[in-house]
Formats: structure tokens, sequence, C-alpha cells
């Protein structure tokens, strides 16, 4: 089997899960391409530049491979339980950085970061999460809500910009946000 | 206008005021509309606030998503390939084209810099010239007979004939010992990729461009050398990943 050649949209997630379980170094591949850009997000937005997000990436691929025959697909999804060992070595390393007070600016933030760790962490997965799960609706519907919330335009414009009736970008509108629900919902149960 | 128009314009806040009032008029009486709202809601609000960068991950709407090629399959690693106790005399009539004062000068300074450092940069940042593309994007390389179990590595080829390897869990290297990294066949088709050395930890990081194309070799494999020993593969390799 060789699950880095099969489309990433087409691989089964309890196909990903039983090839991490029984360590097939290509499990790591397709999870790298799966996730890697959506764990390099979250620990970006952790860690606030994108050169430490990479090297705690690589530090966090390496305990997901470690700790991948173990992992209990009932306990967490297989989303979650990744960016939990994300946040855990994001704030690893906000905690080792503290000592470096070469920039007051950098420091008093990474302070800021360090009072609170966890909320704001829990914040970011919480938002990567969605970013994730964006990735597996329609994308039709991903479209919709792309040039709402990150285009910022209103349901006419969208109309008018996909050239599609104002009904059908509305109907479009919910069902998209009732699907999302309904993933993060499921991913929540570890689904 | 449909309720699905109208909980669309009421959760996007594109309502008129009167027909605002209207609708949360009937949500008190509709309690299917009122649970499908309170669920919507919250996630309206969390959409609003992701970072573009999320949204950049979503595919053009219009591109095909590219697809890879089928390929090899996984192989096993081949019978009295450079186990840890292989013997280190093997290694001598196998020596490489290296020039051995210049391996021996990087591993000392590599094996230096680790100590200082903790994580340590290898052999440079030079853009490499081979490309990675038919081999795997992200390799594990797991503890072989007599390295410490808990012992793995990582690598990631960056696309640009660069690797990013990122170590945990090896023993330090004692003086006149240290680590190399090769791109390896057997013991006669192999390449030195890098030295180092590990932190008091047991962990190392190590970004270096790629002799050559990894997808001519089978491993990435890591050995335990003695400065004393020449440039040759020691035969005591501590980790291997495969990459086909």
């Amino acid at each position: 089997m060789s699950l880095s050649r099969q489309p990433i949209s087409d691989l089964p997630t309890h196909r990903l899960i039983a090839a991490l379980n029984r360590r097939d170094p290509e499990a790591l591949n397709a999870i790298h391409e799966e996730y890697g850009a959506v764990l390099l997000g979250y620990l970006g937005g952790i860690l606030g530049d994108r050169a430490t997000a990479e090297d705690v990436l690589q530090v966090t691929l390496l305990e997901i491979w470690e700790r991948g025959a173990g992992y209990d697909p009932s306990r967490a999804s297989l989303l979650t339980w990744m960016m939990m060992i994300a946040r855990s070595r994001a704030i690893d390393h906000l905690r080792k950085r503290l000592p470096e007070p070469r920039d007051p600016l950098a420091a008093a933030d990474v302070f800021e970061r360090e009072r609170n760790p966890a909320s704001e962490t829990d914040l970011l997965l919480e938002r990567w999460r969605i970013a994730q799960l964006l990735q597996r609706i329609p994308a039709e519907q991903a479209e919709i809500l792309r040039l709402r919330f990150q285009a910022g335009l209103s349901q006419p414009e969208i109309a008018a910009r996909i050239g599609v009736p104002l009904g059908t970008v509305k109907m479009r509108m919910v069902q998209a946000l009732e699907r999302l629900r309904t993933m993060i919902d499921s991913e929540e149960a570890g689904l | 206008m449909s309720d699905e128009a109208e909980l669309s314009d009421y959760l996007l806040g594109e309502l008129a005021p009167q027909e605002r009032t209207r609708f949360e008029e009937r949500l008190t009486r509709d309690a299917s509309l009122r649970a499908r709202v309170e669920q919507l809601r919250p996630l309206v609000g969390e959409l609003q606030e992701l970072p573009n960068e999320a949204w950049a991950l979503l595919p053009a709407p219009v591109a095909p998503v590219p697809r890879a090629e089928d390929g090899d399959t996984l192989r096993g690693v081949p019978a009295g390939l450079g186990s840890r106790r292989a013997g280190r005399g093997r290694a001598s009539a196998l020596a490489l084209t290296r020039r051995p004062w210049l391996a021996a000068a990087a591993a000392v300074l590599l094996i230096c810099a680790g100590f200082l450092g903790g994580w340590l940069l290898g052999a440079g940042h030079s853009q490499g010239v081979h490309a990675t593309a038919t081999a795997p994007t992200v390799i594990a390389l797991d503890a072989l007979d007599g390295a410490p179990k808990s012992s793995s590595a990582l690598a990631q080829m960056t696309g640009d004939g660069q690797m990013v390897l990122t170590v945990q869990g090896l023993a330090p290297a004692k003086p006149g010992a240290y680590y190399e990294v090769w791109l390896m066949t057997d013991l006669r088709h192999l390449v030195p990729v890098a030295s180092f050395a590990v932190d008091a930890d047991g962990r190392a990081r190590i970004e270096v461009p790629l002799p050559a194309p990894p997808s001519d070799y089978r491993y990435i494999d890591i050995s335990l050398q003695s400065t004393s020993a020449g440039t040759a593969h020691s035969a005591d390799s501590v980790l291997r990943g495969s990459l086909t």
C-alpha cells in the first residue's frame, strides 16, 4: 500500500489512522500532505513567525510519528489529537523563549502569551480546526463562505460575482454552514 | 422569502430592521428554527475571525486538485544492511571519495557547535542542486537494534534540494565520535549528507542541501562514526528510514 500516492481527498481517515497505528512510514507523509498546512498555520499563529513554526512543526510531526502506534480514535479525532500535540510543543517553545530578553517588545508579547497560553492557543486551535474542515466541504460551498467571510462580500455581491441567482447563494450559504457545523460536531465527537 | 433565505440573511446581518424584528418574533415561536440559529450563529462568528492564511488553504474554485501518480510501494530493509553491531572493520574497505581532513574538520566543528548551542545547523544553507520530486516529502527514521528505543528522526525534503532533519532521543556522541547522515542503498551505494552532534537532550536539527537526488537511494541512514576511523560508513547505523 502506498498512502501518499493517493489523492488526499480520497484517502479515508480510518485508513490513515490504521497506517499510523502500525507505523507505516507513508502515513507520516500523508499526514504532512493533508494536515501540514493547517498545523503550520496554527503554529504560526501561536509562535508569531514562520521559521519557528516550521521548526516546531518538525518536532510535532516527529511526536505524531512516535506516538502514532498508541493513538486511539475513540478518545479524540485525529485532527484534534495532532493539534493538541502541536499546541503542547508550541507552548514548550514559548516557555523556552521567555529567558531571551533581547527585544523588550517581543519579550513582553511572549510574556503575555505565557500568562495565559492555554486560552489563546485553544482559540487558535478551534479556528484552525475549522480551517481544516473547510477544505472538506464541497468547493462551491467553501467558495461562498470565502467570498463572504474573507472577501467581505454581501450575498447580492456574491451572486453577481459568481453568476448565480441570489436565492441560490442564500441556500448554499445555509447548506455550507450546516454542513460545516455537522462536521465540527462529528469531529468533536471523535467520529 | 424562503426559510433558508431568511435564515441566511439573519445570520449574516442582511435583514432590514423591520424584517429582523419579525424574524426574531418568529424565533420565539419556532423552536426548530431557533435551534438552527443557535447552532449556526457561533460558527458565523468563528468564520469571521478566521485568519487569511486559513482561507488561503482552500483550493482555487475551478482548479483541479493535483493528484500524485501511482508508484512504488514500501519495501523491507535488506538483510545485512548496516546493523548497529555489524562491525567496523567492514567499513574500512568502503572508503568514500571525500577528503578525510575536510570531513574530520567539519565533524569537529559541528560537534563543538552541538555542545555549545544545542540544536545544530549542519553543513551550510546554500541551495541544493537536486530536485526531490519523486521522493516522499517526509520520511520517518526509526531506531535500529542497539540504538535507544525512544530515538527517532524526521527528514523533510523541502522541494528546493534541501533537507531538514529533526532528531530526538539519540545519546550524545562520546569524544571522538559523531553522527553522520547518509543517502544510502547499501554499503556500496551511498553518499554522505552531513555530520552532526546532538545536544544534551539527544536532539538535533540540521538543514542541509542534498548532495544527490534522494530518489536514487533507498534509505536515509544515520550512523555513529569515529573521527579516527576514516570517513567511510562505520556500519554502525542507529536510525534509518525508507525513501521508497
